[in-house]
């Protein structure tokens, strides 16, 4: 084809300008692989790491085995809450959401399990946004019936992205019994969620500690979950299990509660039907001995998971079971209160125990009437009958002479008005009234009249029974509290003990030896003689001091009080009794108290 | 004994004018491919393999003839060729079989066959024919515009199948042909320029699922699981191979099947998964020398129809390469272009191979005229 007579300049001329070309095209091919190449060494590269991890994430579906929470022991170590295996029926939303019709696979679940199609919903929509994992599981139902179980599995064939897992819940085998102290046990809540406690430990629909114990010590009982990792494919077909990483049961707790005496405390309660509380302390180490609240509640309820419809019920009952009354009741200390009046005015020098006042049944300041209990009068009263019978005008006297502010002194010495530090949650305070308080709340000035009604406990001053309690422990100790704790004892599997609660001084009085020495010889009065108005708390052949209560309330009857301890010699025990509406407290509330004593120091002993 | 080196010398007799390089670059894609596919597909209970060593061994025998058979009676034929495979893509529209949403097949017995894969060997001949029977006015803005409209035809016909990838791929084919046809670099520019206005215009004319494509190409998290997951998870499998890969056939990404269609168009993805950056960089120099070679093919040879020939199949390779790599590791849009040798697929093979052949005969006639 080619002429010979072609000009052969031409020709390589033509020849050098597609060389050219040939070579352009080579910069721009090598260029082009250079890039691919660059691109390639930058995602396995310098991305690596990120793009390993996601790929792991992909093809690893990880699930939980809950671990179980630890047991809680009394302090013999009988076992109040424990555990048994029971089925949670969970969901993967990542694979839930693949269903064709998810509202009809909502609805047959929801007619299985007996809640709303709604709630279903909402849990899966919120585990969704908390799950740490994309193919995490989020639990639905727990405590499943077998009858349910049985369904949920028939179900699995056409509705994918359902899981049924054995889960450890909690077991109460006394169901009422020290139900506060234990507390129950609840899925975590949005807000729980986000707080600092869980934040980063925690995902929806893990069950946490809500009250008592489990609620305080939530760290110590609850172990740490397991895991398992399954290799998954893209479709959700589970192939094999990757790694199995047992889940580690949490710590036993082991109370300083003694079963027995919170059982024959409560039925004591019960027995009457009384609305109170009864706690025993031993005041040499702030141990709490026991600690019932009546009304309460079964735990069993809480086990599986809440019915709404129970729940409702307990948060609408007007006697109030779910709350604690020992730490979270505020009373008026009522005349327990004069254990601190008149310990500060002997203290101060305000009054001698030879002093003698005149009760008339009656006091007046200026038109206002303030009466004793006693309408007829005590007559001339000296200390250790004031202390003893309880004459209220007696001490109306005293504290005029005091004036609030040192009331305010010695009841804040006292322990009122602050928290006493128990490892229980939901602690009140209490309130110590002064004259800056009044006017700073109130907007009017302090009156001797507050001062009359303060001085016998009743009027503003309000504290919560553990705290009353410490005004007789703080006698029986002569001087001193320990902070007041229903843990003994950590303790792992088989008993071995990890940590044991060392006991800490809760406050120290500052007064006069002998003064504590005259104000128990008055306690000692009142239960131990035939006048004394503890009198009933008397058991025989067992010295014991005491102080009842017989507290106004503007909503019923009195409450009754009652606090005492013996021996009177070298103290063992704090018993402190209240009954709401109970009437007089040596007539309703120091009785209780005896049978108390009897059981501590006479049934017990002798088995 | 004798009989074996007598065979062997009858051999390298036989090869005595083959590219060797071409040649062993060829032998190791298929190394390569073959290890792919099988550990792509292994698992499936499908004959993937099998099947596709039977189309490497059929794409040797089409190399062999093809490289036996002088390229210029091609170009001779060019014109029957490209009026055959016009009638054939005509009668994809009508009675063509659909797959994953377009209709690029036609259906011979148990065979399936793609026209549109062969139109991008048979375009550049035409072409060729076209500008040598033009002789010296072949550039004249007359006779380009009768180029572009011969070419214009079947582009717009696999437009319609819909085939995006592939008729994209003729674009910078025309101008490589052009280029290596020695128009005047001015008349080159204007082209270009020209085809960069229009460009924009032929979006409007995109099928939905098209538009989706480019959108995730451009943020691949707009639609995650779903036109964006492909562009993700291949990402992640190429990605998480690291420097030296997970193993073959033990990559989670393509063995637990989140990399779609993997043994074809993600064929890239599930190699770099299993053998890491080394891995990616064998292949990647593997079709450089391939491609180098093509180059040193078109230099060698004397012609200017062998150069423009051998400068648009380099150049097909090249730009198959360059995109199914590129939508791989996200700098390409997703479209159904094959990596070649290495994608499992008949017509694909067999297309690179003939590429290949006629790229050996380019070689041949060179190293015939040398002699």
């Amino acid at each position: 084809m080619v002429k010979p007579q072609d000009d052969i300049s031409e020709k390589i001329k033509g020849a050098y300008k597609s060389l050219v070309r040939v070579n352009t095209l080579g910069w721009i091919f090598s260029v082009c692989v250079l890039l691919l190449f660059l691109r390639v060494s930058y995602l396995q590269i310098m991305k690596g790491n990120y793009y390993k991890k996601q790929s792991d994430e992909n093809c690893t579906t990880v699930e939980k085995i809950p671990a179980a929470r630890g047991e809680i022991y009394d302090r013999n170590y009988v076992p109040l809450v424990a555990n048994r295996p029971a089925y949670t029926f969970g969901i993967i939303p990542r694979y839930f959401a693949q269903n064709q019709d998810r509202k009809k696979a909502l609805d047959s679940l929801s007619a299985i399990l007996d809640m709303p199609a709604e709630d279903i919903e909402a849990k899966i929509s919120r585990g969704g946004s908390a799950a740490n994992f994309l193919l995490s599981q989020i639990p639905v139902k727990r405590n499943i019936s077998e009858k349910e179980f049985a369904l949920l599995e028939e179900k699995k064939i056409e509705i994918s992205g359902l899981t049924v897992t054995q889960e450890p819940i909690r077991r109460y085998d006394y169901k009422n019994v020290a139900s506060h102290i234990l507390g129950y046990v609840g899925e975590i809540g949005d807000d729980e969620l986000k707080s600092m406690k869980y934040k980063d430990t925690k995902s929806a629909g893990d069950i946490i500690g809500q009250t008592g114990v489990e609620n305080v010590y939530d760290d110590i009982l609850r172990g740490e979950d397991g895991q398992k990792l399954i290799l998954t494919d893209a479709s959700g077909k589970q192939k094999e299990i990757i790694k199995t990483i047992p889940p580690k049961q949490g710590k036993n707790l082991v109370l300083t509660i003694d079963y027995r005496i919170q059982k024959y405390a409560e039925k004591l309660l019960e027995k009457y039907n009384f609305k109170g509380c009864i706690i025993v302390q031993d005041p040499r180490t702030g141990e709490i001995l026991c600690m019932a609240s009546k009304p309460d509640y079964d735990l069993e309820y809480f086990s599986g998971g809440v019915n709404p419809r129970e729940w409702k019920n307990l948060m609408r009952n007007k006697a109030y079971p779910l709350t604690n009354r020992a730490v979270q009741g505020l009373y008026s200390p009522g005349s327990i209160f004069k254990v601190a009046v008149g310990s500060g005015a002997l203290n101060e020098n305000v009054i001698t125990t030879k002093d003698s006042f005149l009760c008339e049944g009656i006091y007046w300041i200026k038109t206002w009437p303030y009466k004793c209990w006693k309408r007829a009068g005590h007559g001339w009263m000296d200390f250790y009958h004031a202390v003893a019978e309880s004459c209220d005008i007696y001490f109306y006297k005293v504290g005029l002479k005091m004036k609030v502010e040192l009331l305010n002194k010695y009841g804040t010495m006292f322990g009122l008005g602050e928290k006493t530090g128990i490892d229980l949650p939901g602690e009140k305070a209490g309130l110590m009234p002064s004259r800056e308080w009044k006017l700073r709340e109130d907007r009017s000035p302090w009156f001797p009249g507050n001062t009359v009604m303060m001085s016998i406990g009743q009027g503003y001053i309000t504290a919560t029974p553990l705290q009353i309690m410490n005004i007789m422990t703080v006698m029986a100790n002569s001087g001193f509290v320990m902070v007041p704790h229903v843990l003994k004892a950590v303790t792992l599997d088989n008993r071995r003990i990890e940590s044991s609660f060392t006991p800490k001084k809760l406050f120290e009085l500052s007064v006069k030896p002998d003064v504590i020495h005259t104000m128990n010889s008055a306690l000692k009065l009142d239960v131990m003689t035939q006048y004394g108005t503890g009198h009933k708390a008397h058991i025989e052949g067992l010295s014991a001091a005491g102080k009842t209560a017989t507290v106004q309330n503007p909503h019923g009857d009195n409450h009754a009080m009652f606090v005492g301890y013996a021996p009177f010699e070298n103290p063992e025990i704090v018993v402190y009794v209240l009954i709401e509406f109970g009437g007089g407290g040596g007539e309703a509330a120091a009785p209780l108290a005896g049978d108390i004593f009897e059981f501590y120091f006479k049934t017990l002993r002798d088995k | 004994m004798r009989l074996r080196i007598a065979f062997i010398d009858r051999l390298r007799e036989y090869f005595r004018n083959f590219n060797m390089v071409l040649l062993i670059c060829m032998a190791l894609l298929m190394c390569v491919g073959g290890a792919a596919v099988y550990s792509a597909t292994g698992t499936s209970g499908n004959p993937f393999f099998a099947k596709q060593l039977l189309w490497y061994f059929t794409g040797i025998i089409v190399m062999l003839v093809f490289a036996n058979m002088n390229y210029n009676h091609l170009i001779n034929v060019a014109n029957w060729l490209y009026g055959l495979f016009l009638f054939l893509l005509v009668l994809v529209l009508f009675i063509g079989h659909a797959s994953l949403g377009a209709t690029r097949w036609l259906k011979l017995g148990i065979f399936q066959f793609q026209p549109s894969e062969f139109m991008k060997i048979i375009m550049p001949l035409a072409m060729i024919r076209f500008i040598l029977a033009s002789h010296r006015d072949g550039f004249e803005w007359k006779n380009l515009f009768k180029l572009f409209a011969l070419m214009g035809v079947p582009f717009l016909l696999i437009i319609k199948q819909p085939d995006l990838g592939t008729s994209i791929l003729l674009l910078p084919l025309v101008l490589v042909v052009l280029f290596m046809g020695n128009i005047p670099p001015k008349k080159l520019l204007v082209i270009i320029l020209l085809g960069v206005t229009i460009l924009p215009v032929g979006y409007l004319f995109m099928k939905d699922y098209q538009k989706a494509r480019i959108g995730v190409f451009i943020n691949p998290q707009s639609d995650p699981l779903g036109a964006g997951y492909n562009v993700i998870q291949s990402q992640i499998a190429v990605g998480s191979g690291q420097l030296i890969g997970k193993g073959w056939a033990r990559g989670t990404q393509s063995q637990l099947n989140f990399i779609p269609i993997k043994y074809t168009d993600f064929i890239f993805a599930v190699i770099a998964e299993e053998f890491g950056l080394i891995g990616s960089l064998i292949v990647l120099l593997i079709y450089y020398f391939l491609i180098m070679e093509g180059l040193k093919v078109v230099k060698l040879c004397h012609y200017n129809s062998g150069k423009m020939l051998a400068a648009a199949l380099t150049s097909i390779i090249f730009m198959q390469v360059f995109i199914n790599i590129g939508m791989n590791i996200g700098i390409m849009p997703v479209t159904g272009i094959t990596l070649p040798l290495l994608s499992y697929g008949g017509s694909s093979v067999l297309v690179i191979m003939m590429i290949l052949g006629i790229l050996q005969n380019i070689y041949k006639e060179y190293m015939k005229a040398e002699e």
